[in-house]
């Protein structure tokens, strides 16, 4: 998966959880910048992404997330080893 | 291939423009109940099934009525995080015809949710409450003796207390095996060890259950199902505080809503079998009696074989079977005389379709003999054009999406859970017996010449009697299955049937029937309430469809008129509230002899003007 396939699902996802049409995401997004990206969806997010491409975030590894070019850098590191 | 259990593997995929056609429902559609009911037939992700709750909480919001949807209000209390379970609820009640509402009570604040009396669980006025907690919630996740007992009281107290200061149904669950070990192999021989502890809480829980008259939820069964290695993953539990791996969410929703099914009646009624290749292997038709597989000796006849035993498990407890065949009749029925390996034998099919109509058409005539609607048949074929062309022409039709390899398919229609309940009755049991006399009763009606004639000969006996605990799994099962001869539709649990017994403003009586051709059990219920001494009105008037024709209605009220005159009542109130099914008492009140309405104003009868229809039926009357 190339880098923008990961920020392409994270939108993806996003836009389904928060309702959003055509959501846009960068690196840089965080949860600050959208209003209903509460804990309850970050969970939702994780999920569904973990379904989506068959892997699993490690305890903790959840946690230390800042923003989507974070969680697009651990998604990236998952799927390479898979 | 392995059918997946845990995405429901008797559903089909959904259609590739499945969001698409969503996007164009119309929430003040009129037929939005059923849209959305056969839209969710489909095996769906958490976000599909939150579309389609967001679509439903709208079209309520815009005072849509959802025909087709039966309205449930759940409460929820949880030790979790139990979004991921939330997500799922709506795709699942509605496939199983509810329309759900959940109320879920604070993270983790299971007993305050129940306890404290500014619970906003308890201000929902809840149909009836899920108390979703662990073995870690209960105590029972390290060794030690007598945990069983204190979990068991704490649940028992929140049963409890729903019960008797809030009249709510509680919902409780059966615990997994959890992985904690403490000896190994030996942990299942030591009483002091989680794996003897859920053991203890599990089998006490059933006896709870009866004692309170909570729902059980078996949570144990699903996952052990499922595998307890996956149930119990570890990193979500950690990660996410998620009560069980989130993989499970879709079936644990769907477990759910189909036991909330089986209480509000929404249950399928009749399961309708296609014969070539889904009874026994091969063609009739062209291979004969002897030529078709099935039975033991072959691997593909005993898969066929299963089906069959399947079949016959569920009309012994009730459940209707039809057969819908594209076959010469005569060549369709010859296995069934003939051949010496079939467990299933003509006698056991209500209704016998082989002919060369389609199987629209057949599936309609069948609903019709046996007085049930569509959406009360589950449909087993073989063939993907027929269960396509079931989907398409009669989408409120529970269709069985099935492999090829006929191994799978009595296991996928026994998970598929259509047929769930929560009480079988006397009347269930016997029900396919009653049916084999409802067709000696229907040969007299052909042999007399007139209704008076062939009333007067069944010789019927109506026993009205009061509710009470003896019947009242039986009269709630009815208040909640019966659709079309029902004044009102109200649905009621077995706690409020038991509240309405000893409410000295309630008149709550059964009719039972027999007739020369045997008991046909308790078939009809009227509930009435007093507004002012003197003014009563119905509050419940229903009956079963197999008993109609037959003067029992005119029997029954004629009674109950008389007891409420006894109670000193003058006038009676009555009101039609009408359904999608229940158009044959519109006019239910009028031939009762009330005056019909002006305006908003109820149905009126004076009583002391009121003379009781002459009916055949005799009735022996035990005084409440």
């Amino acid at each position: 998966m190339t880098e923008k396939d990961i920020l392409n699902l994270i939108a993806e996802k996003l836009s389904d959880i928060l309702e959003i049409d055509d959501l846009v995401v960068t690196r840089d997004s965080s949860a600050d910048d959208f209003e209903d990206w509460d804990s309850i969806n970050h969970v939702r997010l994780l999920i569904s992404i973990e379904t989506a491409l068959n892997i699993s975030f490690k305890s903790g590894e959840v946690g230390m997330i800042e923003n989507v070019g974070e969680l697009a850098d651990l998604i990236a590191s998952k799927t390479k080893s898979a | 291939m392995q059918p997946d259990l845990l995405s429901c593997a008797w559903l089909p995929q959904p259609a590739e423009n499945w969001r698409t056609v969503l996007k164009a429902l119309d929430p003040g559609d009129q037929d939005l109940g059923w849209r959305l009911r056969a839209h969710a037939m489909c095996q769906l992700s958490p976000e599909q099934s939150r579309a389609l709750g967001r679509l439903q909480t709208k079209a309520l919001a815009q005072g849509n009525a959802l025909q087709g949807l039966t309205p449930f209000r759940l409460g929820i209390a949880a030790s979790d995080t139990f979004a991921f379970v939330t997500d799922c609820l709506p795709a699942a009640a509605l496939r199983h015809g509810l329309a759900l509402q959940e109320i879920v009570g604070d993270y983790g604040q299971v007993a305050q949710s129940v306890l404290s009396p500014q619970s906003p669980l308890l201000a929902a006025r809840c149909d009836a409450v899920l108390i979703a907690v662990d073995h870690r919630w209960l105590g029972l996740s390290g060794s030690g003796d007598g945990k069983a007992e204190n979990g068991l009281a704490m649940i028992e107290q929140l049963a409890a207390t729903l019960r008797d200061a809030h009249g709510i149904t509680a919902i409780v669950q059966t615990l997994p095996v959890p992985p904690d070990t403490c000896y190994g192999n030996q942990d299942v021989a030591h009483g002091d060890t989680p794996h003897a502890q859920v053991a203890a809480f599990n089998a006490g829980l059933v006896a709870l259950a009866r004692r309170t008259g909570a729902y059980l939820l078996d949570v144990a069964r699903l996952a052990a199902l499922v595998g307890t290695a996956r149930w119990f993953n570890p990193v979500p539990h950690f990660n996410y505080k998620a009560p069980f791996d989130p993989s499970c969410a879709p079936i644990y929703a769907d477990w759910l809503c189909r036991l909330i099914g089986a209480i509000r009646g929404t249950s399928a009624k009749c399961l309708v079998l296609d014969l070539d290749n889904t009874l026994w292997g091969g063609v009739i038709g062209d291979d004969g009696v002897t030529g078709i597989v099935v039975g033991q000796g072959s691997a593909r006849g005993e898969a066929h074989l299963a089906l069959q035993r399947t079949a016959k498990a569920l009309r012994k407890r009730g459940v209707f079977l039809a057969v819908a065949s594209k076959n010469d009749d005569a060549n369709a029925r010859a296995p069934f005389r003939d051949h010496s390996e079939m467990v299933l034998r003509e006698g056991d099919f209500a209704v016998f379709q082989a002919n060369w109509t389609d199987k629209a058409a057949n599936l309609k005539a069948i609903a019709k003999t046996l007085n049930i609607g569509v959406d009360a048949l589950v449909f087993v074929d073989d063939n993907p054009a027929e269960r396509e062309l079931i989907r398409q022409s009669l989408p409120a039709v529970r269709v069985l999406e099935l492999p090829e390899d006929p191994a799978w398919y009595a296991w996928l229609l026994e998970a598929s859970g259509w047929f769930e309940t929560v009480g079988v009755t006397e009347e269930d049991k016997a029900r396919a017996d009653m049916q084999a006399a409802d067709t000696a009763r229907q040969k007299i009606l052909e042999q007399t010449d007139g209704i008076d004639s062939y009333l007067a000969s069944l010789e019927m006996v109506a026993t009205i009697e009061p509710v009470s605990a003896a019947n009242r799994q039986r009269v709630t099962q009815l208040i909640n299955k019966t659709n079309q001869f029902n004044l009102t539709t109200r649905r009621y649990t077995e706690q409020d049937v038991a509240a309405f017994e000893t409410d000295p403003d309630v008149l709550a009586v059964c009719l039972r029937l027999a007739d020369r051709f045997g008991d046909l059990g308790i078939v009809a219920v009227m509930i009435c309430r007093a507004d002012t001494p003197v003014q009563w009105s119905i509050d419940s008037f229903l009956m079963s469809c197999r008993v109609l024709g037959r003067q029992v209605e005119d029997a029954l009220f004629g009674t109950v008129a008389a007891l409420l005159r006894d109670r000193g009542a003058t006038t009676v109130f009555g009101t039609y509230i009408p359904t999608a099914k229940n158009g044959m008492v519109s006019d239910l009140l009028d031939r009762l002899g009330f005056t019909a309405p002006t305006g908003d104003a109820p149905y009126t009868l004076d009583l002391d003007t009121h003379t009781p229809h002459p009916t055949f039926v005799r009735v022996d009357l035990t005084a409440p």
